[in-house]
Protein backbone atom coordinates (compact mmCIF):
# COMPACT_ATOMS: atom_id res chain seq x y z
CA UNK A 1 0.00 0.00 0.00
CA UNK A 2 0.88 3.64 -0.86
CA UNK A 3 0.00 6.74 0.36
CA UNK A 4 0.32 9.81 -1.05
CA UNK A 5 0.99 12.89 1.81
CA UNK A 6 2.47 16.18 1.48
CA UNK A 7 5.19 17.46 4.12
CA UNK A 8 6.06 20.54 5.07
CA UNK A 9 10.00 20.60 5.84
CA UNK A 10 11.82 23.74 6.35
CA UNK A 11 8.90 26.02 4.33
CA UNK A 12 8.62 24.03 1.49
CA UNK A 13 6.10 21.80 0.49
CA UNK A 14 7.32 18.31 -0.78
CA UNK A 15 4.21 16.15 -2.51
CA UNK A 16 5.50 12.57 -2.05
CA UNK A 17 4.27 8.59 -1.93
CA UNK A 18 5.28 6.57 1.15
CA UNK A 19 4.96 3.16 2.17
CA UNK A 20 2.88 3.52 5.37
CA UNK A 21 5.81 2.14 7.92
CA UNK A 22 8.15 4.65 6.58
CA UNK A 23 9.56 6.35 9.39
CA UNK A 24 9.97 10.35 8.86
CA UNK A 25 13.92 10.34 9.32
CA UNK A 26 13.85 7.51 6.51
CA UNK A 27 11.94 10.50 4.25
CA UNK A 28 13.89 13.12 5.26
CA UNK A 29 17.63 11.13 4.34
CA UNK A 30 16.51 9.00 1.54
CA UNK A 31 13.06 10.84 -0.16
CA UNK A 32 14.07 14.13 0.60
CA UNK A 33 17.70 14.09 0.62
CA UNK A 34 17.92 15.86 3.34
CA UNK A 35 20.60 14.04 5.16
CA UNK A 36 21.64 16.05 7.84
CA UNK A 37 19.26 14.39 10.23
CA UNK A 38 20.93 11.40 11.47
CA UNK A 39 20.11 7.73 12.90
CA UNK A 40 21.72 5.94 15.45
CA UNK A 41 19.18 3.99 17.63
CA UNK A 42 16.10 4.00 15.28
CA UNK A 43 14.69 3.75 19.02
CA UNK A 44 14.22 6.81 20.80
CA UNK A 45 17.19 6.76 23.06
CA UNK A 46 19.82 8.69 21.24
CA UNK A 47 18.39 11.83 19.95
CA UNK A 48 20.43 11.96 17.32
CA UNK A 49 17.16 12.02 14.64
CA UNK A 50 15.98 15.15 16.29
CA UNK A 51 13.58 17.39 14.40
CA UNK A 52 11.40 20.00 14.94
CA UNK A 53 7.63 19.74 14.49
CA UNK A 54 5.40 22.22 15.31
CA UNK A 55 7.86 24.11 17.36
CA UNK A 56 8.47 20.42 19.16
CA UNK A 57 11.35 18.77 19.62
CA UNK A 58 10.57 15.52 18.02
CA UNK A 59 12.20 12.15 17.56
CA UNK A 60 11.75 11.49 13.07
CA UNK A 61 12.65 8.28 14.04
CA UNK A 62 9.71 7.26 15.62
CA UNK A 63 7.42 9.42 13.55
CA UNK A 64 5.78 7.82 10.56
CA UNK A 65 5.72 9.93 7.57
CA UNK A 66 2.21 9.77 6.95
CA UNK A 67 1.55 11.08 10.63
CA UNK A 68 3.28 13.68 10.05
CA UNK A 69 1.73 15.74 7.13
CA UNK A 70 0.26 19.02 8.37
CA UNK A 71 3.27 19.50 10.58
CA UNK A 72 5.86 22.47 9.75
CA UNK A 73 9.25 20.63 10.25
CA UNK A 74 12.14 22.02 10.42
CA UNK A 75 15.81 20.23 10.33
CA UNK A 76 19.38 20.82 10.98
CA UNK A 77 19.40 22.27 7.01
CA UNK A 78 16.61 25.35 8.06
CA UNK A 79 18.04 26.31 11.41
CA UNK A 80 20.17 29.22 10.61
CA UNK A 81 18.21 30.58 7.55
CA UNK A 82 16.68 33.14 9.78
CA UNK A 83 20.40 34.55 11.10
CA UNK A 84 21.91 36.38 8.84
CA UNK A 85 25.85 34.26 8.97
CA UNK A 86 24.00 31.49 7.84
CA UNK A 87 24.65 29.75 10.97
CA UNK A 88 22.78 29.38 14.06
CA UNK A 89 23.74 30.76 17.11
CA UNK A 90 24.17 27.19 18.73
CA UNK A 91 26.49 26.08 15.66
CA UNK A 92 28.19 28.86 16.03
CA UNK A 93 29.43 28.51 19.53
CA UNK A 94 29.90 25.02 18.97
CA UNK A 95 31.91 25.68 16.16
CA UNK A 96 33.78 28.66 18.39
CA UNK A 97 33.86 26.71 21.72
CA UNK A 98 34.72 23.26 20.34
CA UNK A 99 31.24 21.37 21.04
CA UNK A 100 31.42 18.78 18.47
CA UNK A 101 34.15 15.99 18.02
CA UNK A 102 32.78 13.55 15.74
CA UNK A 103 29.71 15.31 14.98
CA UNK A 104 27.49 12.73 14.40
CA UNK A 105 24.73 13.36 17.70
CA UNK A 106 25.34 17.28 16.44
CA UNK A 107 22.53 18.44 14.54
CA UNK A 108 20.04 16.15 16.88
CA UNK A 109 21.38 18.00 19.82
CA UNK A 110 21.58 21.51 17.70
CA UNK A 111 17.74 20.77 17.15
CA UNK A 112 16.57 19.81 20.76
CA UNK A 113 18.36 23.11 21.62
CA UNK A 114 17.20 25.01 19.47
CA UNK A 115 13.56 24.58 20.59
CA UNK A 116 14.35 24.37 24.24
CA UNK A 117 16.24 27.54 23.83
CA UNK A 118 13.21 29.45 21.84
CA UNK A 119 10.90 27.95 24.72
CA UNK A 120 13.11 28.86 27.54
CA UNK A 121 15.27 31.48 26.57
CA UNK A 122 15.51 32.45 30.45
CA UNK A 123 17.31 28.99 31.63
CA UNK A 124 19.73 28.13 33.78
CA UNK A 125 22.81 26.03 33.46
CA UNK A 126 20.79 22.86 35.53
CA UNK A 127 17.81 23.80 32.46
CA UNK A 128 20.01 23.58 29.68
CA UNK A 129 21.90 20.33 31.45
CA UNK A 130 18.50 18.44 31.99
CA UNK A 131 17.32 19.00 28.67
CA UNK A 132 20.66 17.57 27.03
CA UNK A 133 19.87 14.78 28.24
CA UNK A 134 17.19 13.93 25.33
CA UNK A 135 20.62 13.89 23.37
CA UNK A 136 23.40 11.07 23.68
CA UNK A 137 26.96 11.89 22.65
CA UNK A 138 30.01 9.16 23.46
CA UNK A 139 32.94 11.83 22.07
CA UNK A 140 32.67 14.70 24.42
CA UNK A 141 31.57 14.64 27.95
CA UNK A 142 29.55 17.33 26.89
CA UNK A 143 31.45 19.99 29.19
CA UNK A 144 32.16 21.88 26.16
CA UNK A 145 28.61 21.66 24.79
CA UNK A 146 27.21 23.10 28.33
CA UNK A 147 29.48 26.14 28.00
CA UNK A 148 28.96 26.63 24.25
CA UNK A 149 25.08 26.61 25.08
CA UNK A 150 25.19 28.86 28.09
CA UNK A 151 26.59 31.22 25.37
CA UNK A 152 24.35 30.57 22.70
CA UNK A 153 21.70 31.27 25.34
CA UNK A 154 23.16 34.54 26.15
CA UNK A 155 24.02 35.58 22.48
CA UNK A 156 20.24 34.76 21.38
CA UNK A 157 18.56 36.44 24.40
CA UNK A 158 20.53 39.43 23.83
CA UNK A 159 19.24 39.34 20.47
CA UNK A 160 15.89 39.39 21.39
CA UNK A 161 16.19 42.54 23.89
CA UNK A 162 17.59 45.18 21.24
CA UNK A 163 15.26 47.26 19.91
CA UNK A 164 14.39 46.29 16.31
CA UNK B 1 -1.60 4.16 18.31
CA UNK B 2 -0.71 8.10 18.94
CA UNK B 3 2.74 9.24 20.35
CA UNK B 4 5.22 6.07 18.62
CA UNK B 5 7.05 6.16 21.43
CA UNK B 6 6.66 2.74 22.27
CA UNK B 7 4.76 1.23 19.59
CA UNK B 8 7.14 2.11 16.76
CA UNK B 9 10.28 0.60 18.98
CA UNK B 10 8.47 -2.83 19.54
CA UNK B 11 7.89 -3.21 15.72
CA UNK B 12 5.47 -5.82 17.34
CA UNK B 13 5.49 -8.40 13.86
CA UNK B 14 1.89 -9.62 14.56
CA UNK B 15 0.48 -6.03 13.89
CA UNK B 16 -1.19 -5.85 11.00
CA UNK B 17 -2.54 -2.40 10.80
CA UNK B 18 -1.94 1.22 13.14
CA UNK B 19 -4.44 3.78 13.33
CA UNK B 20 -3.22 6.74 14.18
CA UNK B 21 -5.23 8.62 17.01
CA UNK B 22 -3.14 12.10 16.97
CA UNK B 23 -5.70 13.98 14.86
CA UNK B 24 -8.60 12.92 17.11
CA UNK B 25 -9.89 16.04 19.35
CA UNK B 26 -8.74 14.39 22.55
CA UNK B 27 -5.86 16.60 23.12
CA UNK B 28 -7.10 18.65 26.74
CA UNK B 29 -6.91 19.36 30.10
CA UNK B 30 -10.14 20.52 31.52
CA UNK B 31 -12.33 21.09 34.52
CA UNK B 32 -14.60 19.18 35.79
CA UNK B 33 -17.03 20.73 38.76
CA UNK B 34 -13.45 20.03 41.41
CA UNK B 35 -12.07 17.49 39.35
CA UNK B 36 -10.54 17.17 36.28
CA UNK B 37 -10.83 15.28 32.86
CA UNK B 38 -7.59 14.92 30.84
CA UNK B 39 -7.97 13.60 27.13
CA UNK B 40 -5.99 10.59 26.12
CA UNK B 41 -3.91 11.84 23.40
CA UNK B 42 -2.42 14.98 25.41
CA UNK B 43 0.86 15.25 25.39
CA UNK B 44 3.10 14.56 28.68
CA UNK B 45 4.89 17.88 27.60
CA UNK B 46 1.51 19.36 28.21
CA UNK B 47 0.83 17.66 31.14
CA UNK B 48 4.14 18.95 32.29
CA UNK B 49 3.11 22.26 32.34
CA UNK B 50 -0.52 22.60 33.16
CA UNK B 51 -1.16 25.29 35.35
CA UNK B 52 -4.50 22.95 36.47
CA UNK B 53 -2.53 20.41 37.61
CA UNK B 54 -0.12 22.38 40.22
CA UNK B 55 -1.87 21.88 43.23
CA UNK B 56 -2.58 18.90 45.69
CA UNK B 57 -3.93 16.26 45.06
CA UNK B 58 -3.39 16.53 41.52
CA UNK B 59 0.12 17.79 41.26
CA UNK B 60 0.93 14.17 42.00
CA UNK B 61 0.62 13.32 38.17
CA UNK B 62 3.01 16.46 37.69
CA UNK B 63 5.79 14.74 39.80
CA UNK B 64 5.32 11.63 37.53
CA UNK B 65 5.99 13.38 34.57
CA UNK B 66 8.75 15.25 35.48
CA UNK B 67 11.40 12.96 35.07
CA UNK B 68 9.78 10.96 32.13
CA UNK B 69 12.06 9.80 29.06
CA UNK B 70 13.82 12.77 27.97
CA UNK B 71 12.06 16.17 26.51
CA UNK B 72 11.34 15.06 22.66
CA UNK B 73 9.62 11.69 24.44
CA UNK B 74 8.01 13.77 26.70
CA UNK B 75 6.94 16.14 23.62
CA UNK B 76 5.79 12.80 21.72
CA UNK B 77 3.90 10.31 24.18
CA UNK B 78 0.85 10.36 25.62
CA UNK B 79 -0.63 9.66 28.72
CA UNK B 80 -3.35 7.86 26.73
CA UNK B 81 -0.68 6.06 25.44
CA UNK B 82 1.35 5.69 28.63
CA UNK B 83 -1.55 4.36 30.52
CA UNK B 84 -2.73 1.91 28.02
CA UNK B 85 0.49 0.60 26.96
CA UNK B 86 0.42 -1.63 30.44
CA UNK B 87 3.84 -1.75 31.61
CA UNK B 88 4.33 -2.63 34.95
CA UNK B 89 7.14 0.70 35.34
CA UNK B 90 4.80 2.89 33.87
CA UNK B 91 5.05 6.15 35.47
CA UNK B 92 1.21 7.34 35.20
CA UNK B 93 -0.69 4.49 36.30
CA UNK B 94 0.17 4.44 40.24
CA UNK B 95 -0.79 8.20 40.59
CA UNK B 96 -3.41 8.35 38.03
CA UNK B 97 -5.28 5.38 40.13
CA UNK B 98 -4.03 7.17 43.64
CA UNK B 99 -6.27 9.91 42.78
CA UNK B 100 -9.43 7.13 42.25
CA UNK B 101 -9.27 8.28 38.33
CA UNK B 102 -12.15 6.87 36.35
CA UNK B 103 -11.26 5.59 32.52
CA UNK B 104 -13.89 6.60 29.62
CA UNK B 105 -13.43 3.86 26.86
CA UNK B 106 -15.19 4.24 23.47
CA UNK B 107 -15.83 1.98 20.65
CA UNK B 108 -18.16 0.50 18.39
CA UNK B 109 -21.01 -0.27 20.59
CA UNK B 110 -20.53 2.67 22.57
CA UNK B 111 -18.82 4.36 25.55
CA UNK B 112 -18.20 2.71 29.30
CA UNK B 113 -16.65 4.42 32.48
CA UNK B 114 -14.65 2.23 34.75
CA UNK B 115 -12.09 2.78 37.09
CA UNK B 116 -8.54 3.19 36.06
CA UNK B 117 -7.27 0.26 38.48
CA UNK B 118 -9.82 -2.39 37.18
CA UNK B 119 -8.81 -1.64 33.33
CA UNK B 120 -5.40 -3.65 34.05
CA UNK B 121 -5.69 -7.72 34.18
CA UNK B 122 -1.39 -8.80 33.33
CA UNK B 123 1.51 -6.70 31.76
CA UNK B 124 0.31 -5.77 28.67
CA UNK B 125 -2.90 -7.03 29.19
CA UNK B 126 -5.92 -4.61 29.50
CA UNK B 127 -9.94 -5.42 30.07
CA UNK B 128 -9.97 -2.95 26.84
CA UNK B 129 -12.22 -4.93 24.25
CA UNK B 130 -11.00 -4.94 19.86
CA UNK B 131 -12.51 -1.62 18.48
CA UNK B 132 -12.69 -0.20 21.71
CA UNK B 133 -10.23 2.91 22.53
CA UNK B 134 -9.68 4.74 25.71
CA UNK B 135 -10.58 8.24 25.18
CA UNK B 136 -10.53 10.49 28.21
CA UNK B 137 -8.80 10.13 32.08
CA UNK B 138 -11.20 11.87 34.72
CA UNK B 139 -9.93 12.33 37.93
CA UNK B 140 -12.61 13.16 40.46
CA UNK B 141 -11.94 15.71 43.50
CA UNK B 142 -10.66 14.98 46.82
CA UNK B 143 -11.76 16.22 50.07
CA UNK B 144 -9.91 19.30 51.57
CA UNK B 145 -6.63 18.96 53.15
CA UNK B 146 -6.06 16.13 50.53
CA UNK B 147 -2.20 15.70 49.31
CA UNK B 148 -0.69 13.13 47.01
CA UNK B 149 3.01 12.49 45.93
CA UNK B 150 4.62 9.99 43.53
CA UNK B 151 8.63 8.73 44.19
CA UNK B 152 10.17 6.48 41.94
CA UNK B 153 13.52 4.71 41.78
CA UNK B 154 15.64 4.23 38.32
CA UNK B 155 19.24 4.03 37.60
CA UNK B 156 19.16 7.59 35.80
CA UNK B 157 16.61 10.42 35.19
CA UNK B 158 15.66 8.90 32.05
CA UNK B 159 15.72 5.08 32.51
CA UNK B 160 12.41 3.51 33.35
CA UNK B 161 11.22 3.22 37.27
CA UNK B 162 12.85 -0.09 38.95
CA UNK B 163 10.15 0.63 41.99
CA UNK B 164 7.66 3.76 42.88
CA UNK B 165 4.92 4.58 45.31
CA UNK B 166 2.19 6.79 44.55
CA UNK B 167 0.26 7.70 47.90
CA UNK B 168 -2.51 10.12 48.22
CA UNK B 169 -3.38 11.23 52.19
CA UNK B 170 -6.55 13.02 53.75
CA UNK B 171 -6.30 13.88 56.94
CA UNK B 172 -9.04 15.38 59.48
CA UNK B 173 -8.31 18.64 61.20
CA UNK B 174 -6.67 16.53 64.18
CA UNK B 175 -4.45 15.28 61.50
CA UNK B 176 -5.31 11.54 61.67
CA UNK B 177 -5.99 9.67 57.82
CA UNK B 178 -9.33 9.66 57.08
CA UNK B 179 -8.83 8.50 53.37
CA UNK B 180 -5.65 7.21 52.08
CA UNK B 181 -4.00 5.29 48.24
CA UNK B 182 -0.90 3.50 48.30
CA UNK B 183 -0.41 2.14 44.86
CA UNK B 184 3.04 0.87 44.06
CA UNK B 185 4.81 0.36 40.27
CA UNK B 186 6.51 -2.08 39.06
CA UNK B 187 6.94 -4.57 41.90
CA UNK B 188 3.61 -6.68 40.14
CA UNK B 189 2.17 -7.33 36.50
CA UNK B 190 -0.12 -4.37 37.12
CA UNK B 191 -0.04 -1.50 39.02
CA UNK B 192 -0.73 -2.82 42.68
CA UNK B 193 -2.68 -1.47 45.59
CA UNK B 194 -1.34 -1.92 48.75
CA UNK B 195 -4.86 -2.59 50.65
CA UNK B 196 -3.41 -3.97 53.86
CA UNK B 197 -1.01 -0.80 54.45
CA UNK B 198 -4.21 1.47 53.25
CA UNK B 199 -6.36 -0.10 55.60
CA UNK B 200 -3.99 -0.11 58.10
CA UNK B 201 -3.40 3.91 57.66
CA UNK B 202 -6.77 4.73 57.92
CA UNK B 203 -7.56 6.73 61.68
CA UNK B 204 -4.15 6.73 62.80
CA UNK B 205 -1.63 10.11 62.70
CA UNK B 206 1.23 9.78 61.08
CA UNK B 207 4.23 8.89 63.39
CA UNK B 208 7.31 7.39 62.57
CA UNK B 209 5.97 3.89 63.90
CA UNK B 210 3.05 4.39 61.73
CA UNK B 211 4.72 5.05 58.97
CA UNK B 212 7.45 2.31 59.47
CA UNK B 213 4.53 -0.23 59.87
CA UNK B 214 2.54 0.84 56.81
CA UNK B 215 5.57 0.73 54.77
CA UNK B 216 6.69 -2.48 56.02
CA UNK B 217 3.06 -3.93 54.98
CA UNK B 218 3.11 -2.83 51.22
CA UNK B 219 6.40 -4.08 50.91
CA UNK B 220 5.06 -7.51 52.20
CA UNK B 221 2.22 -7.06 49.57
CA UNK B 222 4.53 -6.71 46.97
CA UNK B 223 5.44 -9.25 43.98
CA UNK B 224 8.36 -8.22 42.34
CA UNK B 225 10.32 -10.42 40.14
CA UNK B 226 13.88 -10.02 39.01
CA UNK B 227 15.08 -9.02 35.66
CA UNK B 228 18.03 -6.89 34.39
CA UNK B 229 17.45 -4.10 36.00
CA UNK B 230 17.60 -5.19 39.82
CA UNK B 231 16.56 -8.09 41.65
CA UNK B 232 12.95 -8.87 43.27
CA UNK B 233 14.52 -8.65 46.91
CA UNK B 234 15.97 -5.44 46.31
CA UNK B 235 12.47 -3.66 44.56
CA UNK B 236 10.34 -5.27 48.15
CA UNK B 237 13.67 -3.77 50.49
CA UNK B 238 13.13 -0.20 48.56
CA UNK B 239 9.30 -0.30 48.63
CA UNK B 240 9.58 0.08 52.29
CA UNK B 241 11.77 3.68 51.73
CA UNK B 242 9.87 4.49 48.54
CA UNK B 243 6.31 4.40 50.68
CA UNK B 244 7.88 5.96 53.60
CA UNK B 245 9.30 8.77 51.46
CA UNK B 246 6.15 9.34 49.18
CA UNK B 247 3.50 9.60 52.46
CA UNK B 248 6.38 12.52 54.26
CA UNK B 249 5.83 14.23 50.55
CA UNK B 250 2.37 14.27 50.40
CA UNK B 251 2.23 15.15 54.55
CA UNK B 252 4.91 18.00 53.21
CA UNK B 253 2.33 19.11 50.72
CA UNK B 254 -0.41 19.50 52.52
CA UNK B 255 1.71 21.38 55.79
CA UNK B 256 3.16 24.09 52.72
CA UNK B 257 -0.86 24.56 51.53
CA UNK B 258 -3.00 23.92 53.97
CA UNK B 259 -2.95 27.35 56.21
Amino acid sequence: MKLSVTLNVNGTNYFIVVEPHWTLAYVLREVLGLTGTKVACGTGDCGCCTVIADGKATLSCLTLAASAEGLKIETIEGASTQFKEKLHPIQTTFAEIGGAQCGFCIPGMVMNMKAFLEENPTCTEADLRRALGGNICRCTGYAKQVEALISARDLLFQERRLPH
Amino acid sequence: MCGGTDVLVEQNPTVRELVDLSRLPLSYIRRMGNGILIGATTRISQIERSSMLNRPPFDIIRDAVKDFGTIQIRNMATIGGNVCNGIPSADTPPPLIALDTVVKVEGVNGSRKLPLEQMYRHVRKLSLKRGEILTELRIPMSPSRTAAAYVRLSRSEVDIALASAAVRISLDRRDRVTANRIVLGAVAPIPLRARKSEDYLLGRVLDQQTLTECSHLASEESRPIDDVRATAQYRREMITVLVERAIRRAVSKLRRTTR
